[in-house]
């Protein structure tokens, strides 16, 4: 009796224990991975200023977290979508023929497993002749697809890029040149409205820099407050609208508080690549608590049409 | 008298004497005993760093030092150490300035500075980094503690040192070794619970004997006022700059072990004799650097959410997709909408953040075809250019949408084709959605770029770094029922880059 109550408890547990491993197996397998073109890519930008006929090595390290995938990299030139920092490739031949003895890297399809990764060696050699000035590319890994599913269908191919800004220059100090082009807040706000700024910078020089620079608003009575701008990458015969930095944190460039009153005075002033003479603009700001008034006034005006009424 | 009773009284005196007097004694000793729970907690138990100086020049950022004598190497000192430069007698920082360690090159010698050195350094000298720490010891009386008895602490000093410089000490041996006083006064070492902490010293507070160097440092509350009955739990805080944890022993130690010292608590009575002690110990242990370096990186997932009753950007029954695939299969009725998504996310640390831009390679043609331009261009919905037969990008409605603007998709029959729509999952990097302006499905054409010299749009899109953020991708489809037969296809390219 006590033998045959053993046997059950252990073929109980065998059962527990194959219960566990095939639940797990099902429910906790990474199945949900393995269906996804999942790549990284470091570095995502790379600045560079160079010598026309010297030669730079940057290595690209594409991380595969998903399916296997079989990748190709490419490398088109670029020029700037808009004002935020995003880019447009330009993949027309002509355009990626002209700069093909820029780059040596090896084009031949490369496969990539689950959790694997590839260095991509990418030489950039500018001819001795090119002229001096920046040039935008990104290097593109993109998935290469099964072709022919034989049914209708969209596919679908991912690819990842990294920016690759080159300056051009024989002697390593390209031409920096910055102007505000607008730096802007209302001139009179309400109390508790805020005071939000817009800074547009532009690149009139022949190299890309980030300003390096904030905002300082000087309160009538005395308080002062500082906003960072963000250093971000403006690119030459463009602008670029400038955000706050706080830590590591990118924010909106508005003066923090709730109730702001009096005159402010904001003062924009910034240096290209945190060197050289800063440049600077000021505006002028009001704040008054007009909804305050304005809820006074209303008070006011009901109260004496109610005594009006009563009387 | 008789000599007999003489001797018995004799007798008897010295017995009731020698009982007297051992008893006052041995009952004494048999009453001691150990407090129970006593310990001693140090908020934080980093060994102090001393090492001895071998060069650093006034002007330079770089320090050297040597590992004769037993001291340490700079296994030890970590970026961000505060270091103080003593001369032979430790009297102070050379020119009471304190330096910041930058970073610890390889070698286990070097140190470098965040700023540079103001004063010559004496190689006779020392480098400290000091680590103090508060204390709290707790313990339970067995045995009350008399008015007129007293609590003693006893905290082991380093021999032959200035025990109250406020710099580490260490010596050749844990015997000899010991913390230093710092500047600690009464103030700082009370009793915060038990036994009414005002009756212990005056108002709580101890009196420090500093130890002298061939004595430890010793705290001691007198009790007044009332008895402290056994059984009671007691505890002493010391704060304020708090005792400054000894340096590794200079003989014997291994980095990474602990250096253990015992911290004497005693109660006595009003004739010092000790009623109840405990040796509670403390293990100062030099700290571990954990450090990482992450890589500004971008990170790109395609992924296919399951098929079916399912709900995306509003609309249900979907086509299963996969990661690289929109397999729209077999139509089965025209003039009906079919729809498919796919979950994008975006992973950067770049500062800048990101974008996704969204194009295809052509619209859909029959077996491959090329369909040239933007729409077709006979008064049918599918023939292009040269009699090509294409599955079009659709309008929407008749305000047309295209890839860069977007309006309400709603009626199939009247507008067939294919377009997409998005909705977000995680984060709004998405710039416009299914259901914005009050629309049921508020949709655009993807960008023509090769046979329609459209412009790649963006879809996602951060100017910050974000962390999985995600949207979907809903792809819908209609034909006419005068759509030729055949095989369609195209290629939709998800390109993401990180901002410049």
């Amino acid at each position: 009796m006590v033998k045959n109550s053993k046997f059950k408890t252990k073929i109980a547990g065998v059962y527990i224990v194959f219960a566990y491993l095939l639940i797990r197996s099902f429910v906790y397998s990474g199945s949900a991975r393995a269906q996804e073109v999942s790549l990284s890519i470091a570095p995502p930008i790379t600045e560079l200023t160079i010598q026309p006929g010297r030669a730079f090595s940057q290595t690209f390290t594409l991380k595969n977290d998903g399916i296997p995938v079989t990748v190709v990299a490419k490398i088109f030139p670029f020029v700037p979508l808009d004002r935020q920092g995003h880019a447009e490739l330009i993949e027309d031949a002509a355009s990626v023929g002209a700069f093909t003895g820029w780059f040596t890297f090896d084009p031949t399809p490369v496969s990539i497993g689950t959790t694997g990764s590839h260095n991509f060696i990418v030489k950039i050699t500018p001819p001795p002749r090119a002229e001096e000035k920046d040039y935008y590319f990104t290097f593109i890994a993109e998935v290469q697809n099964d072709n022919n599913l034989g049914v209708n269908n969209s596919q679908a191919q991912a690819r990842i890029g990294a920016n690759i800004l080159i300056s051009t220059s024989k002697d390593g100090n390209p031409g920096k040149k910055a102007s505000i082009i607008e730096f802007s807040a209302a001139k009179i706000i309400d109390s508790f409205s805020g005071l939000t700024y817009k800074v547009l910078i532009g690149n009139s020089g022949a190299s890309f820099f980030k300003p390096v620079g904030k905002i300082t608003i000087d309160q009538i009575f005395g308080s002062t407050t500082v906003l960072n701008l963000t250093p971000l990458n403006i690119l030459v015969g463009g602008s670029r609208q400038i955000s706050c930095v706080q830590g590591e944190e990118i924010i909106s460039c508005k003066l923090p508080g709730k109730f702001l009153i009096g005159i402010y005075r904001s003062n924009l002033s910034f240096t290209i690549d945190g060197s050289g003479a800063s440049i600077e603009k000021q505006i002028y700001t009001i704040a008054f608590p007009f909804s305050i008034v304005l809820g006074l006034i209303t008070i006011f005006v009901i109260y004496r049409m109610i005594r009006k009424l009563t009387s | 008298m008789h000599k007999r009773e003489l001797m018995l009284f004799v007798l008897v005196f010295i017995f009731i004497a020698t009982f007297a007097t051992l008893s006052a004694r041995l009952t004494r000793k048999a009453n001691a005993s150990s407090l129970t729970g006593a310990s001693v907690t140090l908020a934080n138990s980093r060994m102090s760093y001393k090492a001895a100086v071998s060069a650093g020049s006034s002007g330079s950022s770089v320090v050297t030092i040597t590992t004769g004598g037993g001291y340490e190497n700079t296994n030890h000192l970590f970026p961000g150490d505060v270091l103080c430069f003593t001369d032979a007698g430790q009297n102070g920082c050379i020119g009471n300035t304190t330096y910041t360690v930058a970073g610890i090159p390889a070698g286990g010698v070097t140190i470098t500075l965040t700023s540079p050195l103001a004063n010559n350094l004496d190689t006779s000298g020392y480098a400290v980094a000091t680590q103090s720490s508060g204390w709290t010891l707790a313990f339970t009386t067995v045995a009350q503690v008399p008015i007129g008895g007293s609590l003693v602490i006893t905290v082991p000093m380093a021999d032959s040192a200035k025990g109250a410089n406020a710099i580490p000490d260490t010596t050749g041996s844990l015997s000899t070794s010991g913390f230093d006083l710092s500047t600690l006064g009464p103030s700082n070492i009370i009793v915060s619970a038990g036994c009414t902490p005002t009756s212990w010293g005056t108002s709580d507070m101890a009196t420090i004997a500093t130890g002298s160097g061939t004595t430890d440092h010793v705290f001691t509350w007198a009790r007044a006022g009332s008895i402290c009955a056994g059984s009671t739990a007691i505890t002493v805080l010391i704060g304020g700059p708090g005792m400054v944890n000894p340096a590794p022993i200079t003989s014997g130690h291994t980095q990474g072990t602990a250096d253990v010292y015992g911290i004497t608590i005693q109660t006595k009575d009003g004739g010092s004799n000790v009623i109840d002690s405990s040796v509670p110990r403390v293990a100062p242990v030099e700290a571990v650097l954990i450090s990482a370096t992450v890589d500004e990186t971008l990170s790109f997932v395609v992924g296919s959410p399951p098929g079916g009753a399912q709900t995306y950007c509003g609309a249900q029954t979907y086509i299963a997709t996969t990661a690289t695939s929109v397999p729209w299969g077999h139509f089965v009725a025209a003039n009906t909408f079919y729809y498919a998504a796919q979950t994008l996310t975006v992973s950067t640390n770049a500062i800048s953040g990101y974008s996704v831009t969204i194009e295809e390679s052509d619209q859909m043609g029959k077996n491959g075809n090329t369909c040239t331009g933007t729409a077709p261009s006979g008064t049918d919905d599918y023939t292009f250019t040269s009699g090509k037969i294409c599955i079009r990008d659709t309008v929407c409605t008749a305000s047309v949408c295209s890839e860069s603007i977007a309006y309400d998709w709603v009626t199939a029959a009247s507008f067939p084709g294919l377009g997409y729509s998005l909705a977000s999952i995680s984060g709004t990097d998405a710039p416009f959605f299914y259901n914005e302006k009050n629309r049921t499905w508020s949709a655009k054409q993807l960008a023509d770029k090769t046979q329609g010299g459209e412009t790649a749009n963006i879809i996602m899109s951060n100017s910050g770094p974000v962390s999985a953020n995600s949207i979907y991708v809903c792809y819908k489809i209609t034909i006419p029922g005068n759509q030729p037969s055949g095989y369609y296809y195209n290629i939709a390219k998800y390109t993401a880059t990180a901002t410049f």
